[in-house]
C-alpha cells in the first residue's frame, strides 16, 4: 500500500505514520524529536482552521504544509 | 560533581514547579512552550549545603533548533560536572526518554523526575518507578509537582547522589542502527581535543547533523582530521530515507519501548472529563471562535477594561489619592517647604506626588496587574497553544505563524516585555514583523484600559478606534510580509491538555510580572515628573510643546493634549493618563477623544520597548520602525478627525 499525505485523511480518522517527507532536515529532526516517528498510530481530529493530531498522548497542531510532509499509512 | 542541579526537559513538563519547589524562588510556570525566556536560578539547601538550582527553557533533544533549545544546550555543554535533573511527563514517557538517553550517553550525572503522576493515573496507567531505575541506571522519582508530592523524596535521593550513596551516572545505551553506531565509534576515535560531553555522544550529535559543533569540532581538531571526519559524516547521509537523525530518533523511540517493557501498563482510562470536552471545544471551527470572543470580552473588556481600569482605577485614584493622599502630602509639603518653587516640585500641576506616583500607581498600576492576572490565568490553562492553533492561519497573512499570537497578545499587556518575548519565533523576518507591529498597532494594557474606559460610554467610538487600529495592523503586516525578502515559516506545536489553573500559582505569578513591570516604571515615572517641572520653570517645555501644537492642531485637538503624546514616548502608559486626566477635566469633546485615541495607540513606543527594540533588533530596523509609526500614526489620526467632522460628531 502507498504512503499518503497526512491531508488526505478524514477528521476523526485513524493510520499510522509511514514518515516525514520533507527536504527541511530541521522539519524532519523537529517532528521526530515531537514523537512523529514510523509505525506509531496516528489519529487527525481536525483539519480547520489548522490540523490537530493526536500520536499516543501528544497533541500536535500543524499548518497544511507541515501536514503535507507527514506521510500515512491507511490501517 | 559541582554544586549546581539543572533542570532539563520537554516544554510543559512541568520544570518550572519543580524549580519553584525546589528553591522556594518564583519562576514564571507558563503551558506554552518556550515562555521561559530568561533562565531562572535558585538556592537549595541541602543538608547544610547550598545548592545552586537552574532552570531552563524547554529542549527536546540534544540537538537543538529554536533559539532557546540553543541556550539550554550551552548551558548543558558549559556545565558538564552538575547534576542534571530531567524532568518528563509521565504520560509521555516513550516519547521524553531518548532525551535521558542521550543525556546519559553524553555522560551528566543525571536524576530522573516522573511528574504528573496525577494525570497519567487517570488516563489509566501505571508505572513501576523502581525498575525503571534499574533498567535505566539512573536514580528516578516520581511526583506531582503542584501538589508537592513527591519533592521530599526527590530530595531525600538528591542527598544521596551527594553523600555517594546513589549514583547519577550509568552505562545504559540504548540499541541503535549498526552503521551509526559503528561510524561514531570510527568519528570518536578522530577527536583528540577534549570536550565537555563524551566523545561517543558527540560522535553521534555531529552524525545528527549538528551544524554548531561542527563548526566547532572543525576548529578544535584542525583542517586535515576534519577532512576525514566529514568524509565519513558523508557517507551515512545517503544511507537512510529520512536522514541520519530521523533514524537515530526512530531508534531511541523503539528503545524506550523496550526499557518500559512490562512496567508500564494502561487500563482503560477514566471516563472522559469535562476538561477534555471543553479542550475540543475550544480548537473546533466555530466553538473555538466563539470561545476566543468570550475570552477577549471578558478577559479584556470586562476584567482588564471595566473592572481594572474601571472600578479599581476610581477606587485608588478617587478616594485613595485625591481624596486622602495628595491633600495630606499636600498640607505636610506646605508645612515644609515655605518657597512656591520647591512645592511645585511635589504638588504641582507636574509635581512628583501629583502626577509621578499618582499615575504609576492609581491609574497604571490597576489596569497591568488586571491584566496580567488574566495573562496568566490563559497560560496556566494551557490555552494560549490552543489560540495559536486558532489563529495561525490569519497570522499566516501577516508573515507570521500561529506562535506569534503569543507575543502578541502579551503585547497587549507590556510591549516592552513582548518585544523580548519575540525571541520564540524562528526567523528573523518574523521577529521584525512581530516587533514591528508591537510598535505600530497593539496598545498596551495601560493604553487600552485608559482608553477603554474612556471610550466605553459611546459603543460607536470603541468599535471605530478598534477598526482604525485593526486596519492599520492588517494593512501593515500585510505589506511587510509582501515586501520583505524570505518565507513564512511553518506551523507546529505542541498542544499540552486544559488545566485547572492553581490560583496562588496566577497569583504568585500576577505578583512577580507586576514587580518587574513597577520597578521598570516608577524610576521613570518619578524622572518624568522632574524633568517636565524643570522644563517648565525654565520654560522649553512649553516650546517643544509648541512645536507639537500644529501636529495636533491638524487633528483638530486642544492644545493641551500635545502633553499626552510628547510624554506618551517617555512611557505609552503616561500618555494614556495624560490623556485620561484631560478626558476627566472635560476639555475633550468625543471627536476629539476618538482622535486621540487613535493616534496615541499607533504613535511611538515608549522610551523602554524603544531600547529593547533597538538591542533586539538593532538601531537599522529601529530607526525604520520610528520613521514608518510617527506618520502613520498621525495619518490615521487626521483620517479618523476628517471622518467625525463629516458626519458631525
Amino acid at each position: 500500500m502507498e504512503p499518503i499525505p497526512l491531508t488526505r485523511l478524514a477528521p476523526g480518522a485513524s493510520a499510522r505514520i509511514a514518515g516525514v517527507r520533507s527536504r527541511n532536515q530541521q522539519l524532519v529532526h523537529k517532528l521526530g524529536a515531537l514523537g512523529v516517528l514510523p509505525g506509531l498510530p496516528v489519529t487527525l481530529l481536525q483539519d480547520y482552521p489548522a490540523y490537530l493530531i493526536q500520536i499516543d498522548q501528544t497533541q500536535l497542531a500543524l499548518d497544511q504544509d507541515t501536514a503535507n510532509c507527514i506521510e500515512v499509512l491507511l490501517i | 560533581m559541582t554544586k549546581k542541579i539543572l533542570i532539563i526537559g520537554n516544554p510543559n513538563v512541568g520544570k518550572s514547579v519543580i524549580f519553584t519547589e525546589l528553591t522556594g524562588i518564583y519562576v514564571t510556570v507558563s503551558n506554552y512552550p518556550g515562555t521561559t525566556v530568561e533562565i531562572t536560578s535558585g538556592n537549595l539547601l541541602l543538608n547544610d549545603q547550598t545548592i545552586e538550582v537552574i532552570d531552563t527553557p524547554g529542549l527536546y533533544s540534544l540537538v537543538p533548533i529554536t533559539a532557546e533549545e540553543k541556550v539550554t544546550r550551552q548551558i548543558l555543554f558549559a556545565n558538564p560536572d552538575c547534576l542534571v535533573l530531567q524532568v518528563v511527563d509521565a504520560r509521555n514517557l516513550t516519547r521524553m526518554l531518548p532525551l535521558t538517553f542521550q543525556l546519559i550517553r553524553a555522560g551528566f550525572h543525571l536524576v530522573l523526575a516522573v511528574n504528573m503522576l496525577d494525570e497519567s493515573r487517570r488516563e489509566g496507567y501505571h508505572l513501576n518507578l523502581s525498575i525503571l531505575g534499574q533498567r535505566l541506571g539512573i536514580p528516578v522519582v516520581g511526583t506531582v509537582a503542584t501538589r508537592g508530592e513527591g519533592i521530599d523524596q526527590l530530595k531525600e535521593v538528591l542527598t544521596q547522589v551527594w553523600k555517594g550513596h546513589l549514583n547519577p551516572r550509568s552505562a545504559f545505551r540504548p540499541q541503535i542502527d549498526q552503521v551509526l553506531q559503528e561510524k561514531a565509534q570510527i568519528i570518536s576515535a578522530q577527536l583528540h581535543s577534549s570536550y565537555s560531553i563524551t566523545k561517543e555522544s558527540l560522535a553521534l550529535l555531529l552524525l545528527r547533523g549538528d551544524t554548531e559543533l561542527r563548526q566547532l569540532v572543525q576548529k578544535k581538531e584542525g583542517p586535515s582530521r576534519w577532512r576525514q571526519i566529514v568524509t565519513h559524516l558523508i557517507s551515512v547521509s545517503g544511507l537512510y530515507d529520512w536522514g541520519p537523525s530521523y533514524q537515530l530518533a526512530v531508534d531511541e523511540h523503539a528503545a524506550a519501548e523496550k526499557v518500559l517493557v512490562g512496567i508500564l501498563t494502561r487500563r482503560s482510562p477514566e471516563t472522559q472529563r469535562w476538561q477534555e470536552r471543553l479542550a475540543q471545544l475550544t480548537v473546533a471551527p466555530w466553538s473555538g471562535f466563539l470561545i476566543l470572543l468570550a475570552v477577549v470580552y471578558c478577559g479584556l473588556y470586562l476584567f482588564v477594561g471595566r473592572f481594572g481600569a474601571g472600578t479599581l482605577v476610581d477606587w485608588l485614584d478617587q478616594h485613595l489619592f485625591q481624596g486622602l493622599l495628595i491633600p495630606a502630602c499636600t498640607a505636610l509639603v506646605a508645612a515644609i517647604l515655605p518657597s512656591q518653587f520647591w512645592q511645585s516640585l511635589f504638588i504641582g500641576p507636574y509635581g512628583i506626588v501629583t502626577l509621578g506616583v499618582r499615575y504609576a500607581i492609581a491609574i497604571i498600576l490597576p489596569i497591568v496587574g488586571s491584566f496580567f492576572f488574566f495573562f496568566s490565568l490563559l497560560e496556566d490553562s494551557g490555552y494560549l497553544p490552543r489560540l495559536a492553533l486558532l489563529m495561525d492561519r490569519g497570522c499566516k497573512k501577516l508573515g507570521l505563524n500561529g506562535r506569534a499570537v503569543i507575543p502578541l497578545v502579551l503585547g497587549l499587556g507590556c510591549d516592552t516585555m513582548a518585544t523580548l518575548t519575540t525571541r520564540i519565533l524562528e526567523t528573523k523576518r518574523e521577529r521584525f514583523i512581530a516587533t514591528f507591529l508591537l510598535a505600530l498597532a497593539i496598545p498596551c494594557s495601560a493604553q487600552l484600559g485608559v482608553i477603554l474606559a474612556l471610550l466605553s460610554p459611546y459603543p460607536g467610538a470603541v468599535l471605530l478606534w478598534m477598526a482604525m487600529v485593526l486596519f492599520t495592523f492588517i494593512l501593515a503586516g500585510h505589506l511587510l510580509n509582501r515586501y520583505l525578502p524570505g518565507q513564512v515559516p511553518l506551523f507546529f506545536l505542541e498542544v499540552p491538555p486544559l488545566r485547572w489553573p492553581r490560583l496562588s500559582n496566577i497569583l504568585i505569578k500576577t505578583y512577580s510580572r507586576m514587580q518587574w513591570y513597577f520597578l521598570e516604571i516608577f524610576p521613570v515615572f518619578l524622572g518624568i515628573s522632574v524633568v517636565i517641572w524643570l522644563g517648565e520653570q525654565t520654560g522649553i517645555f512649553q516650546s517643544i510643546l509648541g512645536l507639537f501644537r500644529p501636529l495636533v492642531s491638524a487633528l483638530g485637538l486642544p492644545p493641551e493634549t500635545a502633553v499626552a503624546f510628547f510624554f506618551g514616548f517617555f512611557r505609552r502608559d503616561y500618555g494614556a493618563a495624560g490623556l485620561f486626566d484631560l478626558a476627566r477635566s472635560g476639555i475633550l469633546g468625543l471627536r476629539n477623544l476618538v482622535t486621540a485615541a487613535v493616534t496615541l495607540t499607533l504613535f511611538l513606543p515608549c522610551i523602554a520597548q524603544f531600547a529593547v527594540m533597538w538591542k533586539e533588533r538593532g538601531p537599522l530596523l529601529t530607526l525604520f520602525t520610528v520613521a514608518v509609526i510617527i506618520p502613520v500614526a498621525f495619518m490615521a489620526g487626521f483620517l479618523v478627525n476628517l471622518l467625525l467632522l463629516l458626519f458631525n460628531v
